[in-house]
């Protein structure tokens, strides 16, 4: 115990600072906070770190950091790497800012868009066989999925986009509505 | 919240009680925290019925302002805290002589990646709505309308 606390002091205040920051924005953001928290010391740490040196410097407990790993590693955010000399495993966050935020709208795609349009499908479908549904309850619902299911297209659209691509789109922004023209044919 | 958003958003006339019925409907307790919060998000609003005091509430119906004010709340909620937070960590590892300057540069590069893309977001919101309508028809069709200089 007196070792965790020791390490957890040596943390820089600005990493510190950092990994509470996310730990917390996790939370808003519907995810784990020991999660964002191990994200966020992976992703400023200058070499890989094992899952003793996580929940070491975290102050969190072993079967935690497991879980957060696994967590982690589901969403493509950290990676396993060799260490040499060291059989323990180890790992790293990914570093780029644009690959990390296209892989959470992957994972954020599939856990809450997919579903909220397949729900829509389902509403849709009872709407077509319950007769005592307002014709407005009814075309409000199916604006609502054709609506759904354009943003969708959209956004898996955007996500094949090469980054360098999806770079200069963002750096243009609202500039872009000028190349609307050009488009038309 | 969730149920009261469905609930108000398919009426026909406005709610009293949060349920799938058609129109402004006389609500729920104003004072109930579930419907405080659809008024924060702006997606409900009251309107007078004629011959009846009490107070009737209805969703906004239009799909591009319903998304935009969400995303706009989201924004305030989610993004500019991260903003703020990556900030105050930026500043702090300015005179931070512990910090390994790996983790100083990663600081610097989140900060920015996360404002160019807070900028790109509010830019958009501001995009009227037939033109936003346009740009996602396009898909990624308007990569290939990017200046050619652009290109690599």
């Amino acid at each position: 115990m007196t070792e965790i606390t020791e390490k957890a002091a040596k943390l820089p205040g600005a990493v510190e600072r950092f990994v509470l920051h996310w730990g917390d924005l996790g939370g808003q953001w519907g995810v784990n906070r020991s999660v964002s928290q191990i994200h966020a010391l992976l992703y400023l740490s200058e070499r890989p770190l094992t899952a003793e040196d996580i929940a070491a410097t975290l102050g969190l407990a072993r079967s935690n950091v497991s879980n957060s790993i696994r967590e982690l590693m589901a969403w493509n955010l950290i990676r396993r790497v060799p260490v040499k000399g060291d059989r323990r495993e180890h790992f790293e966050a990914e570093t780029d800012p644009f690959e990390i935020a296209m892989r959470i709208a992957a994972v954020r795609k599939e856990r809450e868009i997919d579903p909220a349009v397949a729900a829509l499908k389902a509403c849709v479908a009872d709407a077509e066989r319950d007769p005592k549904l307002h014709p407005v309850a009814s075309k409000r619902l199916h604006d609502m999925l054709a609506f759904v299911e354009t943003l969708d297209r959209w956004h898996a659209q955007m996500l094949t986009v090469p980054k360098p691509k999806l770079a200069a789109l963002i750096r243009l922004g609202t500039r872009v509505v000028g190349l609307l023209s050009l488009g038309k044919k | 919240m969730r149920m009261s958003a469905v609930a108000l958003e398919l009426p026909r006339r406005p709610v009293f009680e949060p349920r799938l019925a058609p129109g402004p409907q006389p609500g729920p307790e104003p004072e109930d925290p579930r419907f405080r919060e659809l008024m924060a998000w702006n997606l409900v609003r009251r309107v007078p019925v004629k011959g009846d005091r009490r107070e009737h509430f209805e969703a906004e119906t239009d799909l591009w302002e319903i998304a935009m004010r969400i995303a706009a709340v989201r924004k305030e909620r989610e993004i500019d805290p991260a903003v703020a937070a990556l900030r105050a960590c930026v500043a702090d590892a300015e005179h931070d002589r512990k910090l390994h300057p790996v983790a100083g540069k990663r600081l610097n590069d989140m900060l920015a990646f996360v404002e160019a893309m807070d900028r790109w977001y509010a830019q958009m919101l501001t995009v009227p709505k037939p033109k936003l309508a346009m740009l996602i028809r396009l898909g990624t069709r308007i990569v290939s309308l990017l200046p050619l200089g652009k290109q690599k």
